[in-house]
């Protein structure tokens, strides 16, 4: 009976989303067995780039041809909650040189190269900081210390993003929405550490002073195991609630309306709505930060794709390169093959399969040869407004295309360009084949050189206007000055040498 | 009548068309304010490449209706539209060609030439210059503007105009090429 009564109170919390998707695309779901889960062999060569997706770049505080322990810090960041950058292996420090990573787009960035000695010896961990106990800076200082980021994709540091948390928060949202294909670290994280999540959720509910908590799951995953863990953990007032396997159902303003119905308005963050949205393996890694003291060494990394017989959710270290990914994969790839790193709506292509996988790199995946076809020709835009229709974002695409191509920059900022996910759904549906996203994306740019050409005119001007004044205030001080000693430069040209000559007289005759 | 209502009606519409040409015109009161806007869309490198000089006087005379607004030669194509948009011209961009914007640049003392004489620190519009009298005066390179103002009265030649970095470090990196795998192939496992 007790049983049956428990089971009924754990079903009750699994709850379906009351709140519609808007925009957004119903992708293929990809099918087949579980993603199987293992741990990635370390590699000879870690590259870890001193910057992350947003914020400054760390500053290295190691020396070329040091060794170095897994979990120990190797770059600073110089914001004060910045995530730190960790040795993810033990090793000697090779280079500290630019490297190629994906960072926006592959290139060329500065990067911590790192030698590994196979002995993979960690430093000891931190004492546990408990946030019942510990004071809101203690608890902020270790998330930063342990570089704890987004791993959504994002990689904002989540100490930054709960400083910024004043008031108490209502909602705390884990996302494990996981709207794109070929996209499955999540789905591994539910199925084999359930546990690691609801410690998270403990941990981070304590922090936040108890909120709300709710758990947005992808429809087609199984919510038993974490239901199970979360029934073990105590937190029984969690709710799960399964939201639509529809892409940028994942993305955070768009799970928080589905989730609670509140819009976050345009400039504001969660927390101006009293939310706070955090990925599910993020939430693995406060927990593990908090509680174990265990710095973010390793990320889950989903391999899907042809080629490759299972898919696998692969934990691997930062900076191991793709290649040794996908060889631990048992990927049978040619060197001509395509890689994604990322999935196929967001996913960058990589010219090299050396590049490094960073906090942000989510999956590797292999496109069939009917996948990701090359675009066809663009043609005109017809305004049928299916962009619109697309966008979860509720924005206007073909206006700002219009505006993108004549360079407006006030109307650009009018209609939302900041907005834009560049979740690509509107390149999708635009039935005239125009690369919407990669237009956005150069107009934010642009806008963002523009802005900062202004900004230069305006400091510049009161660098002038600073310097006109003090040119004035000096003329201004000369005039005032008695006739008598604003003597004509002839004069006392004059006066000097005839000064002098009298001295040379002086001494000649002395 | 008719005649007489002719002219009625002619004196009416050009009365009305006096009066909207006086409203359209800036006003003394108003070129104040517009020489300001305009002022506030220049680039304010101080440079005198307009012929006038710097920002302010060359805002000041299209304010006044006698200077062209494609003369700003730092602020290119982008300023000239602000310009023509602020002033309120129609057929612009045909009449008004945009000068060519040259590459940024800027100045670079040779401190081991520098003779101390501090002709330069006047010389420079934005203060980006610092020294004193016997003591070898160098260029803040973020301030510099690239005006080229300091050149001609240094006696001794010493500054000359660089490239200038990139103004923002935030930029999206142009995609990678071949030459760029050079690195891997130094430290790449093989």
């Amino acid at each position: 009976m007790q049983t049956i009564l428990l089971r009924c109170a754990r079903m009750a919390r699994i709850e379906t989303a009351r709140y519609a998707p808007r925009g957004g695309l119903a992708l293929a779901p990809v099918t087949g067995p579980p993603p199987v889960w293992r741990a990635a062999p370390i590699p000879p060569l870690l590259a870890l780039p001193l910057e992350q997706q947003a914020g400054a770049p760390a500053i290295p505080c190691v020396a070329i041809g040091g060794h170095v322990r897994r979990g120990q810090c190797i770059a600073r960041p110089p914001g004060p909650w910045d995530a730190a950058i960790h040795a993810s292996s033990s090793g000697t420090v090779v280079a500290i040189e630019p490297y190629p990573v994906a960072l926006h787009t592959v290139a060329p960035r500065p990067c911590i190269l790192i030698r590994t000695d196979g002995a993979d010896s960690a430093l000891a961990p931190l004492p546990p900081c408990d946030p019942a106990r510990e004071s809101r800076e203690a608890v902020l200082r270790r998330l930063a210390d342990c570089g704890v980021v987004g791993l959504g994709g994002a990689v904002f540091s989540t100490a930054a993003k709960l400083a910024r948390a004043g008031a108490p928060i209502a909602t705390l949202i884990v996302n494990a929405a996981e709207c794109e294909p070929h996209i499955r670290c999540d789905e591994g994280l539910l199925a084999h550490a359930p546990e690691g999540i609801a410690q998270g959720i403990q941990a981070l509910s304590v922090f936040l002073g108890q909120p709300e908590v709710l758990v947005g799951l992808k429809e087609t995953l199984d919510p038993r195991p974490l239901a199970a863990a979360l029934d073990a953990a105590g937190l029984a007032a969690v709710r799960i609630i399964r939201v639509p396997a529809r892409y940028t159902a994942g993305a955070e303003d768009v799970l928080i309306r589905l989730l609670t119905g509140r819009e976050v308005p345009r400039g504001a963050l969660p927390m101006d709505i009293s939310c706070v949205c955090l990925n599910v393996a993020t939430v693995v890694a406060a927990g593990r930060a908090l509680l174990a003291g265990e710095p973010l060494t390793a990320r889950v990394v989903s391999v899907n794709g042809r080629g490759l017989p299972e898919s696998v959710n692969l934990i691997s270290r930062l900076g191991t390169p793709v290649s040794a990914i996908l060889a631990a994969c048992g990927a049978d790839t040619g060197p001509d093959e395509r890689v994604i790193l990322g999935g196929p709506m967001m996913g960058v292509e990589l010219p090299n399969a050396e590049i490094p996988i960073t906090k942000a790199s989510q999956a590797v995946w292999i496109p069939g040869p009917g996948d990701l076809p090359a675009p066809g020709p663009e043609h005109a835009c017809i305004r049928c407004g299916a962009c619109v229709t697309a966008c979860p974002v509720n924005l206007l695409p073909q206006q700002l295309h219009w505006h993108a191509r004549a360079a407006d920059h006030d109307a650009l900022i009018d209609h939302g360009l900041d907005v834009c996910i560049e979740c690509g759904c509107c390149d999708v549906v635009c039935p005239s084949q125009i690369p919407l996203v990669a237009r956005f994306r150069a107009a934010k740019v642009a806008l963002a050189e523009v802005q900062a050409l202004d900004a230069r005119a305006r400091w510049l001007k009161g660098r002038f206007v600073a310097h006109e004044t003090r040119l004035d205030a000096r003329k201004a001080h000369a005039e005032a000055q008695p006739a008598a000693r604003r003597e004509d430069p002839r004069a006392r040209l004059a006066r000097l040498r005839a000064h002098r000559t009298h001295k040379d007289a002086d001494g000649r005759g002395s | 009548m008719t005649w007489v209502m002719l002219a009625v009606w002619t004196g009416l519409f050009a009365a009305f068309g006096a009066a909207l040409a006086a409203l359209a015109r800036p006003r003394p009161e108003e070129t104040g304010t517009l020489a300001a806007a305009l002022d506030a869309l220049l680039p304010q490198t101080q440079c005198g490449q307009c012929d006038y000089p710097g920002c302010r006087p060359y805002a000041e005379a299209l304010a006044a209706g006698s200077a062209p607004p494609n003369r700003c030669v730092p602020g290119g194509s982008l300023t000239r539209n602000r310009l023509i948009e602020q002033l309120g011209i129609c057929d612009a961009p045909e009449r008004f060609p945009a000068p060519p914007v040259p590459a940024p640049t800027v100045a670079r003392i040779d401190e081991m030439r520098c003779v101390a004489c501090t002709l330069c620190l006047d010389a420079c519009p934005v203060d980006a210059i610092v020294g004193a009298r016997s003591w070898a005066h160098t260029v803040i390179t973020e301030e510099c503007t690239g005006c080229a103002l300091c050149l001609p009265v240094c006696p001794v030649d010493c500054i000359v105009l660089e490239p200038a970095p990139p103004l923002h470090a935030w930029r999206i990196p142009e995609p990678l090429h071949a030459d760029d795998l050079a690195s891997v192939r130094a430290h790449g496992p093989h």
